[in-house]
């Protein structure tokens, strides 16, 4: 930008207060933190449901739960799914309730990594919000919300627009998005299918991420991701009707 | 002018990555342990309940019926190779894969030491060449080793494989979550690293 002579009489502060000079970061290294980011929750996650099995292992032993025999494998791995989401081995039969509980260990870790990268995403999310809309006017209705999540959020947070805004009029909003960056890189050496499995952690975050920025803004959302194909990903949003 | 195969070597002196273009004799799979789970589908052991190739097929010249042009067909195929069943194996060559992957790291460093005491340590090792190949040789800071054989007449391939290094291998292993760096268990192959580095190869003027 040229300064006019006019106003070289200005000194660089308070050109610099006019026109902050743009912060900028490296994305490989933001890349490389949230890599850093999800093996540590997986840790963390790991001991935090490490702690709460043996903890239920020990009311077992000190006979204050049930001992799990083989109709109460199903209610103790019940219990001990009470804070994460609803599985079917719960109604599975007494022969799967063994495979169950083995499996159910590794669910329980994921769900907890889930969890914990959503938890931060919403923190992350609000807050960017906040920044994003401090000159922004009042949102007309929830329509417009969205639109805002789909071009500022998303160019903020990954330099893009989303591809493709699908709504149902009902307050239930899909946006797609065909080349998502965090899972652009995703690519494991045992085939697709796995790809996408793994790749479902990495979409919990910014889900997180548009679930807090809605919730800071006013509305209560409910956001599912969905990866049906690398690198394509598409977020369903369902917000209250109004 | 042409290529034949690539390897990529971490510093704890074990083969993460191998590749091939051309080859006089397709590679023998290497025996169970020898090498790192991830390398390449090529050369995975064979476990005795396998029966057909279990990854999915790149392109790759020794499998039929997939693009013999210079164009990387999409990889969305998961049908197993055929060429398993329909026709009889071309000869393999004589050692297993473990250990030519082994044979061709212990050239790389004995002569990268026997120059370093010769000359100083400034001097580096480039390449070396016999009648059927040349050796080409780049590393990095971080100890990776990337080798790559080509025909004789070639030039320095150096500048490729500095190309790989900051390209394919900087985007789709480094940046990819679900790529371990220097673990000691398993090698760094990926889809979209095998498919880009491939895409890279064939599009040079050397190569053909």
């Amino acid at each position: 930008m040229n300064v006019p002579a006019a106003t070289s009489s200005l000194s660089p502060a308070i050109l610099a207060l006019a026109e902050p000079p743009a912060r900028l970061i490296d994305t490989p290294a933001m890349d490389y933190f949230l890599i850093e980011v999800v093996n540590a929750l997986r840790e963390s996650s790991a001991v935090a449901v490490a702690r709460t099995k043996k903890l239920e292992q020990e009311m077992v032993d000190a006979g204050l739960l049930p001992p799990p025999g083989p109709s109460a494998v199903a209610g103790a791995s019940a219990a001990s799914k009470r804070d994460s989401s609803f599985r079917d081995s719960i109604g599975s039969g007494i022969s799967r309730s063994e495979s169950a509980q083995g499996k159910s260990l590794v669910d329980d870790e994921e769900e907890g990594v889930r969890q914990r990268l959503e938890a931060i995403g919403m923190h992350v999310g609000a807050n960017i919000a906040e920044r994003l809309c401090h000159d922004r006017s009042l949102f007309t209705d929830t329509l417009d919300a969205v639109k805002f999540v789909c071009k500022d959020l998303w160019s903020a947070c990954w330099d893009k627009q989303v591809d493709n805004l699908r709504t149902n009029h009902r307050g239930v909003y899909v946006l797609q998005d065909n080349a998502f960056k965090p899972i652009t890189r995703l690519s494991t050496w045992e085939g697709r299918a796995d790809g996408i499995r793994r790749a479902k952690l990495y979409v919990a975050m910014p889900g997180g991420i548009i679930r807090g920025a809605l919730a800071r803004l006013g509305f209560q959302a409910a956001v599912i991701p969905e990866i049906t194909q690398l690198p394509q990903c598409t977020f369903q949003v369902k917000l209250p009707k109004g | 002018m042409t290529i034949y195969s690539l390897y990529i070597y971490d510093r704890h002196c074990t083969c993460v990555y191998y590749q091939d273009w051309h080859r006089s004799k397709p590679p023998r799979p290497s025996v169970e342990g020898g090498i790192l789970p991830a390398v390449s589908h090529q050369v995975n052991p064979i476990r005795p309940d396998e029966t057909t190739v279990a990854g999915p097929t790149y392109t790759n010249p020794r499998n039929t019926l997939t693009s013999m042009s210079g164009v990387v067909v999409a990889v969305n195929d998961d049908t197993p190779a055929p060429s398993a069943t329909t026709q009889p194996a071309p000869p393999q060559s004589g050692l297993t894969f473990d250990e030519e992957a082994k044979l061709v790291y212990g050239v790389v460093l004995s002569l990268r030491n026997m120059i370093k005491k010769l000359s100083g340590k400034d001097e580096q090792f480039v390449n070396y060449r016999t009648s059927s190949y040349k050796l080409h040789l780049f590393e990095t800071l971080s100890g990776y080793k990337f080798v790559m054989l080509s025909d004789p007449n070639t030039d320095s391939l150096r500048f490729v494989l500095r190309q790989i290094y900051a390209g394919p291998f900087l985007e789709y292993v480094v940046r990819n979550p679900l790529v371990s760096m220097d673990s000691k268990e398993r090698g760094i192959d990926n889809e979209y690293f095998r498919t880009s580095t491939d895409r890279m190869i064939r599009g040079l003027s050397v190569f053909q």
